[in-house]
């Protein structure tokens, strides 16, 4: 039997970025707002201090900070025909857990998606016709343009203090910034990490082929820096450990870096650790949340009424939330009708290695951004016209780290073990450098995330089921844009060079990427998105969802800054509309 | 039970401490002053350090007024104008900034003026705030005595304490020993790591420290490093902190941190 606790006046399922962003907006709104996260409460100087904080096996292979599919797992197939299994160790991607969520071990590199994959559908009808869109695309615009989102990319850009250069000033393209992007209205808050050698090579080459490489925004602090909130971050000091790894001196953007010191002394705040949310619980006429039931450690279960819920877990959790709750209609690929779980993306990834003789790359100098990007062949940056795909990516010399167990780089025909191993390594550290690439993944109607039939989670829950495979315009997009990135290599002189594009079936088995979208997409119309342009539900209007799930389909760069723009476009609407009057804020 | 005690009275005596500053928040409002003379500005901070009960703490029984003192496992640094031992680099802005953050440039309070910071003077005017930092800069600089000598780069502690400094210490607090503004404490002319008795140092590396939370600050966290490192090494990094970077005082010993544990 549950226990009724005392009302809040919103609930927030999940304290990462999203969450705790929203916590403070919220709260400074005078509400009284819970946060209920899965996983334990972090902090920089007692869970990941510097002393201890760089520990390859125990953070970059035995995941310390991330779900564990004991806590909850995903089965997975690639056709609809198969049976799905379920995931027994996350490798392909890595949700994060605990207070801070993705935003304590991520990399930090925060882009704009470009103007045109806000509305990309209606971008390559107009462009290339609708012929260019393959039958079984579900492509679709955002219900809202990138000029909307500007001014919520400023302030999340300012929140975390993100180093960069820009390349688009109102309308004015800027020497060394990525001249593809959309106009900004402001510089970057901070200026650009320093390079490495290996993405200034990387660079140089670029620009010898006429391409415009600059450096990726950084989450990781060039200097210090104060942001908006009163909050101090200090300068990253490249020690290596960044992607998989907190922070230990406070050099990276994380909510406990840039929100919670600000947040967690507010009386009418309140973070409930270990407390795993397992469903919303709706009115007798299903068109309100009434709150959340949720478990904590110790196996007890509760209920937190609250007048609004905040779904801010991460993006396929997020979606598991909804179709366990039963908030809207649930997509059914045979008839393409329902709309929860529609459109699951993922980014299509692949890597160059190039050998530069006689470097030193130093590449244990890193910190978790630190690298050149090009964007000569994302998006709609070049023309598609006799290609066959549309989409592309980002090209990138992002090199993390060059630590011993997992970014020892070696070619396909290195020795494996023994002398000849040792050797090699010996050889390869200083001298190989791994270039990467990140594609945009379209949706299709038969990539989706639905309830398993068969497997449950420890509360006897459905695990969500997701059923995704690589399509052939994902994979030519790959070949080519790995074509172009080989051209790259070539260039900065490698002696040997290795590029391998993505080819099919999906496997779960290497890592990929965690920027996984969609599920409960935004949009304009109740048939084809989960929630409107606000996040808001369709169905049950004080219900929002948050994070990448909202991505209708999946771009050529990290998804976090459009994570944060949504949120700040979201939350302007909540405290200047719907808290003054509860009710949906699109009509249908 | 004599720290058991002593961490006793200085709980009643932070209490007293903190009375006397609520009672004195608005004293420039008060006053209606808009000081026009320095000297003004100087008698007003005055009588906030002497209600306020500064010397309750930062000065030792029989010495000179602010010249430091020992809380238990605190120090309370010296406040004279000793660019060495005491708050002779700041400027009067900077010992406005710390008392109403608890954070500024050089340095970030924990311990007991933490709690200080909290219940009394973050709560001081602006007005206050600066004429408490006018009146401590105007306190005479302590008479010059004999200039210690840092020990040598050779000496095999400070050759020890150099690797663990690198390794442990300079991500967050720079090579240079000099931290980051308002996050990290800068070891460059700080009278905690000169003090004759370096029982903060010795404490906040075994325990770690939490910074002082206040409107306008991040409060970073020192982590404790007395599980990890011996005795011995917490002694050779103080010993290099106190003797770098312009630093001079005598080296910790191992015992003086066994002692402390």
């Amino acid at each position: 039997m549950a226990t009724k606790l005392p009302h809040k006046d919103v609930v927030i399922i999940g304290l990462g970025w999203t969450g705790s962003i929203l916590a403070y907006e919220l709260t400074g709104a005078g509400l009284d707002v819970v946060a209920i996260e899965r996983g334990p409460w972090r902090d920089t100087a007692t869970d990941f201090p510097p002393a201890t904080a760089p520990d390859e096996l125990r953070y970059g292979v035995h995941l310390d900070l991330f779900q564990r599919p004991a806590q909850s797992t995903v089965t997975l197939r690639n056709k609809t025909s198969q049976t799905a299994l379920p995931v027994r160790q996350f490798i392909s991607f890595l949700p994060g857990n605990g207070v801070g969520g993705a935003g304590v071990h991520w990399n930090g590199m925060t882009y704009r998606f470009s103007e045109s994959d806000y509305q990309v559908k209606s971008h390559v009808t107009q462009r290339y016709g609708k012929s260019a869109i393959p039958d079984d695309m579900t492509l679709q615009d955002y219900p809202m343009t990138y000029a909307e989102l500007e001014p919520h990319f400023d302030k999340f850009e300012k929140l975390l203090g993100i180093g960069g250069k820009a390349g688009n000033l109102r309308g004015t393209i800027q020497k060394g910034g990525d001249p593809f992007e959309g106009p900004r209205t402001n510089e970057y808050p901070n200026p650009p990490d320093k390079q490495p050698l290996g993405p200034t090579l990387f660079a140089k080459a670029a620009e010898t082929l006429g391409y415009h490489p600059f450096p990726v925004p950084s989450a990781n602090m060039s200097q210090s820096y104060t942001n908006p909130l009163g909050v101090t971050l200090g300068q990253c000091s490249f020690c290596g450990f960044c992607e998989r790894f907190g922070c230990g001196n406070y050099a990276k953007s994380s909510p406990q870096t840039c929100v919670l010191p600000a947040l967690m002394p507010r009386k009418n705040f309140e973070a409930r650790t270990l407390c795993n949310v397992t469903r919303i619980n709706l009115d007798s006429t299903g068109k309100k949340a009434t709150g959340v039931t949720y478990v904590d450690q110790h196996g007890a279960e509760f209920t937190q009424p609250a007048d609004l819920v905040l779904v801010c877990s991460f993006s396929f959790n997020a979606v598991h939330m909804l179709l366990v709750s039963g908030i809207g209609k649930p997509y059914d690929p045979t008839t393409g009708k329902g709309v929860v779980g529609r459109n699951y993306a993922y980014q299509c990834t692949s890597g160059v290695l190039v050998k530069l003789d006689n470097t030193l790359l130093n590449p244990f100098i890193s910190s978790g951004v630190g690298g050149m990007a090009l964007n000569d062949f994302n998006g709609d940056n070049f023309d598609h016209s006799g290609l066959g795909f549309i989409g592309g990516a980002v090209l990138q010399a992002t090199q993390t780290g060059g630590r011993p167990i997992t970014q020892i780089n070696s070619f396909g025909d290195d020795p494996k073990w023994g002398a000849g191993w040792k050797k090699s390594v010996k050889e390869n550290y200083q001298t190989i450098y791994a270039l990467g690439t990140q594609g945009s993944v379209y949706p299709y109607k038969d990539s989706y995330l639905d309830l398993d039939p068969t497997y449950k989670d420890p509360y006897g829950v459905p695990l969500l089921r997701m059923t995704f495979d690589w399509h052939p315009n994902e994979l030519k997009m790959s070949a080519f844009v790995t074509e172009k990135l080989a051209d790259v290599g070539k260039a900065m002189g490698a002696s040997r060079l290795a590029a391998s594009s993505r080819k099919a079936p999906y496997s779960v088995t290497a890592y990929q990427t965690t920027h996984n979208t969609g599920g409960a997409v935004t949009g304009d119309n109740p048939h084809t998105s989960v929630v409107n342009k606000f996040g808001q539900s369709w169905d049950v209007h004080n219900v929002f969802v948050y994070g990448a799930a909202l991505f209708p389909q999946n771009s050529g760069m990290n998804p976090t800054g459009t994570v944060g723009a949504l949120t700040y476009f979201s939350v302007d609407a909540i405290k200047s509309q719907y808290l003054k009057n509860p009710g949906p804020l699109v009509p249908v | 039970m004599g720290q058991a005690k002593s961490a006793m009275s200085i709980g009643v005596s932070l209490a007293a401490v903190a009375i006397g500053f609520a009672a004195m928040v608005n004293y420039a409002a008060a006053q209606s002053a808009q000081p026009e003379a320095g000297a003004a500005v100087i008698a007003q901070g005055k009588t906030l350090v002497d209600s306020g009960g500064c010397a309750g703490c930062h000065t030792a029984a029989g010495a000179p007024a602010f010249s430091g003192n020992v809380l238990g496992t605190w120090n309370a640094p010296s406040l004279l104008n000793d660019p060495h031992n005491g708050l002779g680099t700041w400027t009067a802005d900077d010992i406005a900034a710390y008392l109403r953050t608890g954070h500024n440039r050089y340095a970030d309070a924990s311990g007991p003026m933490a709690a200080i910071i909290t219940g009394s003077t973050s709560k001081l005017s602006a007005a206050d705030a600066d004429a408490i930092g006018a009146y401590l800069k105007s306190l005479p600089a302590p008479a010059a005595g004999a200039t210690a000598a840092a020990l040598p780069a050779t000496d095999p502690a400070m050759a020890a304490g150099q690797h663990i400094y690198t390794d442990e210490c300079a991500a967050c607090h720079t090579e240079a020993g000099t931290g980051l503004a308002n996050l990290f404490p800068s070891l460059v002319a700080s009278p905690v790591v000169a003090a004759a008795q370096p029982v903060t140092l010795v404490h906040v590396l075994l325990h770690g420290a939490q910074s002082v939370g206040t409107a306008q600050a991040t409060a970073a966290a020192m982590p404790a490093f007395g599980g990890q490192m011996s005795d011995q090494q917490i002694a050779d990094v103080l010993t290099y902190i106190r003797n770098s970077w312009g630093n001079a005082a005598p080296a910790v010993t191992a015992a003086q941190v066994t002692a402390a544990r």
